[in-house]
């Protein structure tokens, strides 16, 4: 028997899409990594069963998002009650204006894309200093509340010459500037509503200055917004590669992820086998070296059995330092 | 150092200037409480270990602590104290790995306060009181940041009561050979076989390194203990460890050893969870392992069949006195 999706399941997995996507969907099916990559349109579509990272740029208004819709060829994608676009490794929210609808887009997308591994806030932001200059968030503060985050920050050279700073985020528009401050409306509402599903390394945020006491918030229209939004295009794609950089972990565990899919999807397991067996095989994988060949495991009739090959091969496997290395 | 946060309080203090210039190009963030970075919340432990930034702040409230039973080498009164949180060293069996949400260090600049809360403690006992660097991080690794050991030896050099034991797998021993030994302070290596330091104690000098530091060390006349701790459990546990032990004996002077300690690896339940999802790769957390009173560690027959060849090894060539388990 051969494991339940396979490059040559394709065509039937198109015929009957629906159903299994609904299938992949709920068992969190990962297809090979390898021939995914190979295939860009599968790829978009079942990407997000699979490990592969998403930076997710988030945006309040439309004249914000434009330049990144065009920068990254994104498309808009259907998915209800939200401004959402995307391509094969980015996606852009735009959750309209404020922190409270900024944080019920944030947690309503990342709910519902687990693959989505960084976000970034980008947006303008008033100041203290010259119009379009560029920062990173050093510390996001939610002004009504004193909440803060602190994201963790990309060494100097993965972002060169980007200064931080600190970003309040107020509930109404602010006209009063301060010295190493930018105000702007949504970045508390993301990070508030991001920090329950990322860590802080993976959420970060990026503001260009629209506005200060010589150029008022007035004089920010559609059009000069997109063209500040201009600046921050390279610092995002710089964000973006150092966050692929750091995702060391992710051949490993999607390795184990194929193994597991192939097995729960051919033999029962209630959620403690599954997470048993997933342990198990990261287990055998790290003393090994390769990911346990399912094959034979399939066969086996039940949870237990499974477990108790998986132990038996464990106990049997050499632990050894300085010799297998 | 590539991004240091520092608490508004110490900002003018003596040692957070000089930690601030000498690391004058990296991002200098000035932060309310080390607390706010250092505790918060979402924070992931492997990925800040690829960049730990460094945290400045003042050490408030209770500083030094009784240690955990069983952690002593033979005092009657003890005590352990961290001027710095974390480790720059990356063991994959570390306990501050499962402890802290932050792989960033913290450094406490207000040594001055440590030391007094040990003299002051130390004068409350009419016995010799012992007090442990490096249970929450290497004492000696990022001595070259925090100047640390040279006030603390001065410091223990005055006091005729208590005794120090400086914890460490660093070989920046400078400030140490620049001096003469003081009496009552214990240099302790933590030592492994070199497959085991390869393999799990990443980043950190070689066995063969910290053979030489410790050679040097006991030529200049310091006191020096050496803890075997954790054992790992190996198929090829007696090669790795009998080579270890060999090397040992022939490189340094074994009746003129301070102390000796050895202890299995064990972790609180917690932390070994933490650890497991924060390296499901993880080398170490394949052998079979087993929860006893709260604490994740080998099967008992294992544990014992490790230290117990262990212990004849070292009975080779230590007296009991020198010798004190660790539980
Ligand atoms: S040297 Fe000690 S404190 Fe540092 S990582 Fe290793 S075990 Fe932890």
């Amino acid at each position: 028997m051969k494991p339940y999706a396979s490059v040559l399941d394709w065509p039937i997995l198109f015929l009957k899409r629906r159903t299994h996507l609904t299938v992949l969907a709920n068992h969190r099916f990962t297809l090979e990594q390898d021939k995914l990559r190979s295939a860009p349109r599968t790829c978009a579509r079942f990407r997000y069963t699979t490990r592969m990272t998403t930076l997710c740029i988030m945006t309040a208004l439309a004249a914000e998002s434009r330049v990144f819709i065009d920068a990254y060829k994104l498309r808009h994608l259907p998915i209800r009650g939200l401004r959402l676009y995307g391509s094969e490794y980015c996606l852009l929210l735009q959750t309209g204006v404020g922190k409270l609808k900024a944080a019920a887009a944030t947690a309503a997308l990342l709910q519902v894309r687990p693959d989505i591994s960084c976000i970034v806030n980008a947006g303008i932001a008033g100041g203290t200093d010259q119009i379009g200059s560029v920062y990173l968030a050093h510390r996001v503060q939610d002004r009504a509340t004193g909440m803060s985050w602190y994201p963790h920050l990309p060494l100097q050279r993965q972002v060169p010459d980007l200064a931080t700073i600190e970003v309040q985020t107020m509930d109404k528009p602010c006209s009063t500037y301060h010295q190493g401050i930018l105000f702007d409306m949504e970045s508390s509402g993301i990070f508030s509503a991001a920090s329950v599903y990322l860590s802080t390394d993976a959420m970060q945020c990026v503001k260009v200055i629209s506005d200060n006491s010589d150029q008022s918030m007035s004089a920010v229209n559609s059009a000069n917004c997109t063209q500040l939004m201009n600046h921050t295009v390279p610092v995002i794609t710089q964000l973006q590669q150092w966050h692929a950089a750091k995702q060391t972990d992710n051949e490993f565990l999607a390795g184990i992820d194929t193994a597991v899919n192939a097995l729960v999807t051919r033999v029962h397991h209630t959620t403690n086998d599954t997470l048993q067996l997933r342990r198990l095989l990261q287990q055998l994988t790290s003393v090994t070296k390769t990911v346990p060949s399912t094959v034979d495991l399939i066969e086996l009739s039940s949870a237990k059995l499974i477990k108790q090959q998986l132990q038996e091969a464990l106990k049997n496997a050499p632990l050894t330092y300085g010799q297998n290395d | 150092m590539d991004t240091l946060y520092i608490e508004r309080e110490v900002q003018t203090h003596p040692r957070t200037v000089r930690i601030c210039e000498r690391f004058s190009n990296a991002r200098h963030i000035v932060i309310d409480r080390h607390t706010d970075v250092f505790n918060a919340r979402a924070q992931n432990f492997r990925q800040q270990k690829a960049n730990p930034s460094l945290i400045l702040a003042h050490k408030a409230g209770q500083r030094v602590h009784a240690t955990p039973p069983g952690y002593h080498i033979g005092g009657e009164h003890n005590y352990y104290f961290s001027h710095m949180l974390n480790c720059v060293y990356d063991c994959r069996y570390c306990f501050l790995q499962g402890m802290y949400q932050s792989a960033n260090y913290v450094v406490f600049v207000n040594s001055e306060d440590f030391l007094s809360d040990i003299t002051h403690i130390a004068q409350q006992h009419d016995s010799q009181s012992w007090f442990f660097s490096g249970y929450d991080c290497d004492s000696l690794a990022l001595d070259p940041v925090t100047h640390f050991v040279n006030d603390c030896l001065n410091h223990f050099d005055n006091l005729d009561n208590a005794w120090l034991e400086l914890r460490t797998k660093s070989t920046q021993i400078r400030p140490l050979l620049k001096r003469p030994a003081v009496p009552n302070v214990v240099v302790a290596y933590s030592l492994s076989p070199e497959a085991i330091v390869a393999d799990e104690e990443h980043g950190t000098p070689s066995l063969a390194k910290r053979l030489d530091a410790l050679l040097r060390l006991q030529k200049h006349g310091w006191k020096i203990g050496l803890r075997f701790d954790p054992l790992l459990c190996a198929d090829n546990f007696n090669t790795l460890y009998g080579d270890m032990f060999t090397q040992v004996f022939q490189t340094l002077d074994m009746p003129s050893i301070h102390s000796v300690s050895l202890g299995v690896f064990r972790l609180p339940k917690g932390f070994h969870k933490k650890l497991v999802k924060l390296y499901p790769d993880a080398r170490i957390l394949t052998a079979p392992i087993e929860q006893r009173a709260g604490m994740m560690s080998y099967p008992i027959e294992t544990e014992n069949r490790m230290r117990e060849f262990c212990l004849t090894q070292l009975k080779t060539t230590i007296r009991d006195d020198q010798f004190f388990p660790c539980s």
